[in-house]
């Protein structure tokens, strides 16, 4: 794959590659973006959801606790007794405007109208059972009030009959009384004999007697109608017994009043009897209205708990199918996100593998196209720098991208260098050459203000530069010692040539003139900032002096003396004794050897002597070759 | 907070210790119905005896009170809190029968002492059944068992007097003492005792007094076991057919009112009294007095204070030799058997005993004379 990638690739540029690579990348992640930001807007959405389902089944339990605390206060209000308790109730009794509750209008579930329509009906019921509750208590609060009507008739009606019994006690006891106390004065005979009287208050004891038997059988019937619970029931006793009942009350008091003139106090007690048992009657009517209102609203109320039951059981129908819904809805939602987890991992690795695949391609590519350039290159290089490579030789093109260009630029400046180089080379050589041919043109002109031959600067120059080597000296210090040797006589140019050309010995006087080229060489040479031309300079100037200090112009010693001098003063020596003159002839070698062996250390330095000695045939051999003809 | 805590720890050991020497007793009786002037008195009686021995006793005795104006629903009630919430070790000075019969089973049922009760009941006195009480006052029984038998040692035959009763509890009490001293008498034919009733809160008299016509007899005493307005009407009727007879009643009449109300025949009216009367010259009688002036100095000397005096004063004598803190109901009761014969400063000594617990059946008997009442000897009654 990695070759696949590299060959489809093989016709772009790095930067083309490096631009293509960041697109691909960017578009990875903006599609792993778009994507993580569409699950966590899944997400959101869920928990929204998931809040708003908790609120409503909140919501449900706060119904639910309503409908049980409307029942438990209704319970409470259905088993008080008093209209005192009653009315401790009725500050928790709840109204319609104290139940709020709805579906939030922003909340879009999927089953929004499914639900909201349930809880509306759910409210809907709720509401009704309010009213019922409320309506339950209205009625309990009248069957209350009739109860307590009903049971003060009852009380104020047994007062009376209480009241109507003693009063007929009364006339029954004060009856009896005037009859034993008659009976008894008649016993005496203190009194006359009245038989109707006898008889009279017999009547009225026993319609005395009479009244109380039937006023006692009425409260067995008030406590009938009371304890009754059907109206018909009712009708039946008010109608039969309790009417015949007061019929025959009513004939013992029209009959009672008939005989109250007897005596005053049945007069007293006839009258109370009969005002109180109107007022009796009247109770008793009341009774029977209020004990049937009683019955018709215990009727009603019973219709309404019926009715409050049955809201009852449909708001927990309600509520039990609002919490299926809402349960499925949660299922739902933890099924979604348990999806969502999942494409959310999924999602991050394939992304992951993707990236990781494409930075891998995109390294080795990288690495390939310019890691395997730059080596080459730099081999290729430091070929050219170790030699191993001319200048000149080309860099192969690889490719055709920016490593090609830059192989074709480094060839290009390769060819360039190498040409310049080339021609510097040429230049450089010119005035070296100029130089060494100004020198020995210099030299020579030394020479022929002097006896000596043109080849003595030559053969100096060689014995100079084969000494120089053999002590130890460069190969460059060497060769510029032979270039500078010939000059050592240069000072000569300014010596008259009164002096220079007498042919017979000089006297002192003109010996110490013909001393000063040494000095006059040096002033010659000494500003010049060449090296040759320094080198000279130290030549001229040093090339008589000795090693034992005997020598000229400043007499110095030993290791003092410049080794230019050193090695110059054997060369030239040499020369002078080796070589034919067309003045004299050559010593011979062994006269030649053994001056060199007794100036050793007196005019020569040891070291060079010894190097002379041992290598003779070389100096020799540059003698032969450059050996002046005379013609 | 450390200083809130501090005060709250100093309260409640305080408080503790406050309890711990506290002797806590009951009273539940009519203070403001229509028999409230028992009640108060009664309450006024106890507490005077009660403040005296506060004073310098290191256990103090607490009075509590609640009202159940003669309903017995409301006495049950009050017995109920007395014990259960205030905790009291006993009740002292109850008012009345009807009352005591729904207290009865509550203190049997706690095991609680119901002591000197301002009632002749016979149910207060049925041992057997009614272990935790304990009377200072002879029965109504007694009082017109003690009337018969003085009537018949004056010379009286037993067919000369006639009883007259309330149609109640109150009234059979009395009667079943009169049936008593008749048995011990020979007669057990209880149709040869000459006896009427009225109804109770009536003055329906004549049915009974006709009744007692049928007896043929010209009565010399009739055993009235009545209240205040029909005794009056009674005497009033009585004395027509009756003119030389003379009326016995018991300490539950109101000798004041008819003092206040000018009682026509007063000469020939003699009511028994279960403490002595006032102007006697014993110990009590000055204690009394001296003690209600100081805790009630507006409040002038009677019969029945002084019978709370007397109850008091008798119910912190028997337990004197009980270590205060071991006052529960069984250690008093223990305490009560012990036999020991007390004077509580009445002129005799006495004792409660299992077999009785009642302190006294002695009575006195009094008459009215001009604006009070007077102690009479029975030897006196029929000397004229």
């Amino acid at each position: 794959m990695i070759k696949l990638f590299q060959k489809l690739t093989k016709k772009l540029s790095i930067k083309s590659i490096v631009i293509l690579g960041v697109i691909i990348m960017a578009l990875i992640i903006t599609a792993f973006g778009v994507t993580m930001i569409y699950l966590s807007s899944t997400i959101k959405y869920d928990q929204s959801t998931l809040k708003n389902i908790l609120k409503l089944e909140k919501q449900n339990q706060n119904i639910l606790n309503t409908i049980k605390d409307i029942a438990y206060l209704e319970n409470r209000i259905l088993t008080s007794n008093s209209t005192k308790d009653l009315l401790g109730f009725e500050k928790q009794l709840l109204g319609e405007q104290d139940i709020k509750f709805s579906i939030d209008s922003k909340q879009k579930v999927i089953y929004e109208h499914n639900y909201s329509s349930k809880l509306t009906s759910v409210v809907t019921n709720l509401n009704k059972r309010i009213i019922s509750q409320n309506e339950i208590y209205d009625s309990k609060a009248i069957i209350l009030f009739y109860e307590l009507e009903l049971s003060s008739y009852k009380s104020k009606i047994d007062e009376l009959i209480l009241l109507i019994t003693n009063e007929s006690e009364s006339i029954y006891g004060l009856a009896s009384l005037i009859t034993k106390r008659y009976n008894r004065a008649l016993k005496r005979s203190k009194a006359k004999v009245d038989p109707s009287l006898n008889i009279q208050l017999g009547k009225v004891m026993t319609l005395s007697k009479d009244l109380d038997s039937s006023i006692l059988k009425l409260p067995t019937f008030i406590h009938n109608i009371n304890s009754s619970k059907s109206i018909d029931l009712i009708n039946t006793i008010s109608k039969n017994n309790l009417s015949q009942l007061i019929l025959l009350v009513e004939d013992s008091l029209v009959k009672l009043s008939l005989l109250q003139d007897l005596n005053t106090n049945f007069k007293t007690n006839t009258s109370n009897i009969n005002s109180k048992f109107l007022e009796v009657k009247d109770l008793i009517t009341f009774l029977i209205i209020s004990k049937k209102q009683l019955l018709k609203e215990e009727k009603k109320l019973k219709k309404l708990i019926f009715k409050s039951d049955n809201l009852n059981d449909k708001v927990f129908d309600g509520i039990r199918q609002l919490t299926e819904i809402s349960s499925d809805i949660k299922l739902n939602i933890l099924s979604h996100s348990d999806s969502i987890s999942k494409r959310t991992t999924t999602t991050i690795v394939i992304v992951g593998l993707i990236s990781l695949v494409l930075i891998a391609l995109a390294a080795t590519t990288l690495i390939s196209r310019i890691n395997l350039p730059l080596e080459f290159i730099m081999k290729f290089i430091d070929k050219i720098v170790n030699s191993q490579k001319s200048l000149s030789s080309k860099l192969p093109i690889l490719s055709n991208d920016e490593f090609g260009k830059l192989s074709q630029s480094f060839n290009n400046m390769t060819s360039t260098i190498s040409s310049n180089i080339g021609e510097i080379k040429h230049l450089n050589k010119e005035i070296e050459d100029t130089q060494k041919e100004v020198i020995f043109t210099m030299g020579a002109i030394g020479e022929t203000r002097s006896k000596e031959t043109g080849n003595h600067v030559k053969r100096v120059a060689e014995y100079s530069r084969i000494l120089a080597l053999k002590y130890g000296l460069s190969q460059d210090i060497s060769n510029l010692l032979k270039e500078a040797s010939p000059m050592h006589d240069i000072g000569k140019v300014g010596i008259p040539d009164a002096v220079l050309k007498k042919p017979a010995t000089l006297d002192s006087q003109e010996w110490e003139i013909m001393k000063t080229h040494a000095e006059l060489g040096y002033d010659m040479l000494k500003h010049s900032n060449r090296d040759i031309l320094k080198a000279a300079a130290i030549v001229a100037h040093e090339h008589h002096e000795k090693w034992d200090g005997s020598g000229y112009p400043r007499g110095l010693k030993a290791d003092h003396i410049h080794i230019y001098g050193r090695i110059t003063a054997v060369a030239d020596v040499f020369d002078a004794l080796g070589s034919d003159r067309c003045y004299k002839k050559a010593w011979p070698l062994e006269e030649i050897k053994n001056f060199f062996i007794e100036n050793r250390a007196k005019h020569f330095d040891p070291k060079l002597v010894d190097i002379f000695l041992e290598n003779i045939d070389e100096f020799l051999y540059v003698r032969d070759k450059y050996k002046d003809v005379f013609d | 907070m450390s200083i809130i805590l501090k005060y709250i720890i100093v309260f409640i050991l305080f408080t503790s210790y406050m309890y711990s020497k506290e002797i806590r007793i009951g009273m539940s009786a009519d203070f403001s119905g229509q028999i409230s002037y028992l009640g108060n008195n009664m309450k006024i009686g106890i507490q005077s005896y009660l403040n005296k021995i506060n004073k310098t006793s290191e256990y103090k005795y607490k009075l509590i009170s609640y009202d159940d104006r003669y309903n017995p629903l409301q006495a049950s009630l009050n017995v109920r809190k007395l014990i259960e919430k205030d905790k009291v070790i006993a009740l002292l000075g109850n008012l009345g029968t009807p009352t005591a019969n729904v207290v009865l089973p509550i203190l049997n049922e706690h095991k609680i002492l119901l002591f000197g009760a301002y009632s002749g009941g016979n149910v207060l006195r049925e041992i057997n059944e009614n272990n935790y009480v304990f009377n200072y006052r002879a029965s109504y029984s007694q009082e017109a068992y003690n009337i018969v038998l003085n009537l018949i040692k004056q010379g009286l035959k037993p067919k000369e007097i006639a009883i007259f009763t309330q149609n109640d509890t109150y009234g059979d009490s009395g009667y079943s003492g009169v049936i008593k001293a008749y048995r011990e008498l020979g007669i057990t034919d209880l149709n040869k005792i000459a006896h009427a009733r009225y109804t109770k809160d009536t003055l329906n008299i004549e049915s009974g007094l006709s009744k007692l016509l049928d007896y043929d007899v010209d009565f010399k005493a009739i055993v009235m076991v009545s209240v205040n307005k029909p005794f009056v009407k009674f005497i009033n009727f009585a004395k027509e057919d009756f003119p030389n007879v003379k009326f016995f009643a018991l300490s539950p009449l109101n000798s004041a009112s008819l003092i206040k109300n000018k009682i026509k025949f007063s000469k020939d009216i003699f009511i028994t009294q279960v403490v002595p009367m006032l102007d006697n010259n014993l110990p009590i009688i000055k204690e009394y007095k001296k003690d209600l002036k100081e805790s009630f100095p507006d409040i002038e000397a009677n019969l029945i204070s002084f019978e709370g005096y007397v109850v008091g004063k008798l119910f912190v004598e028997s337990l004197k030799d009980l270590s205060k803190d071991k006052l529960n109901s069984k250690n008093i009761l223990d305490e009560l058997y012990k036999f020991n014969k007390i004077d509580i400063g009445l002129g005799f000594t006495s004792a409660f005993s299992s077999r009785s617990h009642q302190y006294t059946n002695k009575v006195w008997l009094t008459t009215i004379d001009g604006e009070k009442l007077k102690e009479i000897k029975w030897s006196e009654i029929f000397k004229k």
